[in-house]
């Protein structure tokens, strides 16, 4: 087992994945409060994002990792782009037709979306040979451990998310409006709350949300492999299931704390060498933890619901 | 309603991720258009680096060119004589074959990280070649592909499909990760002598199956007696996917760590790896400095790796291998300048901008019939195994093609075939203990810019374990790869 202070560069890597574990966690809460839905596909969208820019970059298979040059340095941008228009498209489009359906169909409409993509980057982008979306970055050491300003703007970036999320469903007219919404979608539209375009706008955040979150993602994952970011937003659920799907601080320490579990689980050898297999099983042992918690009062709440 | 909606999220949640890619069936379009034209020279080369007695980690110095490291010598390395399968695709005759197709099959894996399609895609590329050039005595080759999905229940159906639905005649090519340990009884109780990209220790212990490569134990194994010639002491680290399989990958290598006196460690993580440097600065911790971290990776995953220890500043840590998948000019591109000569790749096939006439043909057909994919070791193999099995069957009496029992009587007679891509005649073999075939390799390492140069030229895979010895006793007995 190692020692405590040859820790560190792993808890370096387990905040920086943890961070986009909690904006990734924040998107999907926002959206479940307003929506009902819980948008399975996040990483999908995000994924094809990504192979877009890619390809927008210069990226071929002579060229697996593109720099930004001239006017494709637009290709960043348009990662954004791409995943806030396919995020509200479904959401005008699609997301309608289902909102008075279970939230268990809503869910697997967004299981769908992420299918059809999977499917159309695993035709298009061929799977077997490598990719990467590289980011400008620089490395400096703290403590021994070396990071870079990916990582630091990762753990920035989802600090400042779950601010401005925070302070926006508080402060303003629309974010009133929305919380609304998350409490009873029916008495809102009565009051006279524009229950669509609210709802339009909690789609559109969080596909910029999710362009944000996959600029920094594929720099952190040394590649834009499409079933590793597809399947991301299933880490980033732990953070969101013990939050309840409703609170954003909880969300953001709970992902945080799973992103350094994970990565601390790495270096253990010998007799603990197991753990390092139990990994990728943070995010779910997490989230069975908090939900055991907090139905020890055998009351849970989840998106203001409470279930006995 | 919402309790059951959180629980059926959760479970679909973990389904999907444990869900691999779509059942995929690839057959040979029709035939493209006419014989590939002649294409330029290829590019000349850097002078490769030093073969002999390498010392310690830094750049080796420069020696011949790659295009004259492989040739002759007395010890039956393949050299300019020329190709067994002969010039051209097939007859070479320009004509489209026409007619009943002659099925062959394979079983190929395909899942998010590890994807081996590209090797049959080649091959299926070398048949469209073949059948734009009079085929089979104007019988046109289909190339039959299943998908394992890394699932045993769908490699078994997928080759009793093949075999028992699709009646193909023989099975070659097959890319699988699990495709050998399932079905080498059933190959075997059906008579069929499969020609594979062999992953997993049953690829290269059953007599009913050959391998055109050495499999990742064995070019691990490779990689690993090049870090120990360049100096690595202490600690080797060996890095792999973990599958159902993955023990077998690097033990060979670790056996052969440990008979030099280091200590050897096998890191295997699942796939797709997310965290890689939490996963790189563990190997190179553990291997400790001046020891050596030797890799059994697809590209993808592989580079994934590779550009962590980068990231990290490890690269000078240690002395890095790698098996064959990551000689491939694409992961050269992609590691740039940073990494020049301080990765070795154990090759075992030939250098990809060889001259030789058998590898002019490669990159051809490639360039017309396989645009999309860049020049890499597993379309080498399906290229060979595609090379091999034209041959073998225009060598048959026509009447004889749709019969599954003299096709494989004919590969299981397969013996001394020369070609230019692996360093030794080719065989089939049918040895009690297992085939080996290719059991001499290369040693190659990134330029720095984007291609893959030699660092030593071929060289014998060391005997560790049984089957190796059996089969080095065997070609000698029976001047099995003699050229």
């Amino acid at each position: 087992m190692p020692g405590l202070g040859e820790y560190w560069p792993y808890i370096i890597q387990g905040l920086a994945f943890g961070a986009m574990y909690a904006v990734t966690g924040t998107g999907l809460v926002v959206l479940y409060r307003t929506t009902g839905v819980v948008n399975l596909a996040f990483g999908a969208i995000g994924a094809m994002g990504a192979h877009v820019a890619w390809s927008l970059l210069g990226g071929s298979l002579s060229k697996p990792n593109p720099q930004a040059e001239g006017w494709r340095v637009l290709a960043y941008p348009m990662l954004v782009v791409v995943c806030a228009a396919l995020t509200l498209l479904y959401g005008m489009w699609i997301a309608p037709k289902l909102a008075r359906r279970d939230p268990l169909v809503k869910s697997l409409g967004m299981v769908g979306v992420a299918l059809f993509l999977l499917g159309i980057m695993k035709e298009r982008w061929d799977t077997s040979k490598p990719r990467g979306l590289v980011l400008p970055s620089k490395k400096f050491t703290i403590a021994g451990g070396v990071v870079t300003t990916t990582q630091l703007i990762a753990l920035g970036f989802a600090v400042l998310v779950v601010v401005v999320v925070s302070l926006f469903l508080k402060k303003t007219a629309t974010g009133t409006a929305m919380r609304a919404i998350a409490n009873d979608r029916d008495v809102s539209s009565l009051l006279g709350v524009p229950v669509r375009r609210v709802e339009a706008l909690a789609w559109l955040g969080s596909g910029v949300i999710c362009g944000c979150v996959f600029l920094l993602l594929p720099p952190l994952f040394k590649s834009i492999d499409q079933g590793t970011l597809t399947w991301f937003v299933v880490g980033a659920l732990g953070g969101a299931i013990v939050g309840q799907f409703r609170s954003l601080p909880v969300t953001f320490f709970a992902s945080l704390f799973i992103g350094v579990v994970e990565a601390s689980l790495t270096p253990f050898d010998g007799h603990l060498a197991f753990m390092a297999d139990f990994r990728k099983t943070t995010p779910f042992v997490v989230s069975v933890v908090a939900i055991l918690w907090i139905s020890r009062k055998r009351t849970v709440v989840l998106a203001g619901r409470e279930m006995r | 309603m919402a309790r059951r909606f959180m629980a059926a999220a959760a479970v679909g949640a973990m389904l999907l991720v444990a869900c691999g890619s779509d059942k995929k069936s690839e057959t040979t379009s029709a035939p493209a258009t006419q014989a590939p034209a002649a294409t330029e020279a290829p590019a000349a080369t850097e002078a490769p680096a030093a073969t002999e007695a390498p010392a310690a980690t830094e750049a080796p110095a420069a020696t011949e060119a790659p295009g004259t490291t492989a040739a002759t010598a007395g010890d039956g390395l393949v050299g300019d004589t020329p190709a067994t399968a002969g010039e051209g695709c097939g007859l070479n005759n320009g004509q489209k074959a026409t007619g009943d197709p002659i099925k062959l099959g394979n079983v190929t894996t395909s899942v998010p990280g590890i994807d081996f399609t590209t090797g049959p895609a080649m091959m299926k590329a070398y048949f469209d070649c073949v059948n734009d050039n009079g085929g089979i005595n104007g019988r046109p080759v289909q190339m039959l592909m299943e998908n394992d999905n890394l699932k045993p229940e769908d490699a078994a159906a997928a080759a009793r499909k093949l075999i028992e639905t699709d009646k193909v005649v023989a099975m070659v090519g097959g890319f699988s990760i699990i495709d050998c340990p399932v079905n080498a009884d059933y190959y075997e109780q059906m008579g069929y002598y499969v020609i594979v990209a062999g992953v997993p220790a049953e690829c290269f212990s059953s007599p009913n199956i050959a391998a055109a490569n050495m499999g990742p134990g064995y070019s691990a194994l490779g990689a690993a007696q090049v870090v120990v010639d360049k100096g690595a002491k202490g600690t080797m680290i060996t890095m792999t996917n973990k599958t159902a399989t993955s023990d077998y990958n690097n033990s060979l290598a670790g056996l052969y760590a440990e008979s030099k006196g280091l200590k050897w460690e096998d890191i295997q993580i699942p796939p797709p790896i997310e965290d890689a440097n939490a996963a790189v600065l563990d190997a190179v911790n553990r291997a400790g400095e001046g020891g050596a971290v030797v890799l059994n990776y697809t590209p993808p995953e592989g580079l994934k790796i590779l550009k962590a220890a980068e990231e990290l500043g490890l690269i000078d840590k240690v002395i890095w291998g790698s098996s064959t998948p990551l000689n491939d000019n694409s992961v050269a591109a992609a590691l740039g300048s940073a990494w020049a000569n301080k990765l070795n790749v154990n090759a075992e096939l030939s250098l990809l901008d060889d001259p030789r006439p058998e590898m002019e043909l490669y990159r051809q057909v490639s360039k017309q019939y396989n645009p999309d994919a860049p020049l890499g070791s597993f379309q080498q193999m399906g290229f060979m195994i595609g090379r091999i099995i034209v041959k073998t069957l225009l060598d048959m009496d026509p009447a004889d093609l749709d019969d599954p029992v003299k096709v494989n009587a004919a590969i299981k007679g397969i013996k001394n075939f020369d070609t230019h891509i692996v360093c030794k005649p080719w065989y089939f073999g049918a040895l009690p203990d297992g085939n080996v075939p290719n059991n001499w390799d290369y040693n190659v390492v990134p330029d720095g810019t984007d291609t893959m140069v030699l660092d030593k030229d071929c060289f014998p895979i060391a005997e560790v374990e049984p089957i190796l010895t059996a089969a080095r006793a065997a070609e000698k007995a029976q001047g099995l790869n003699t050229p």
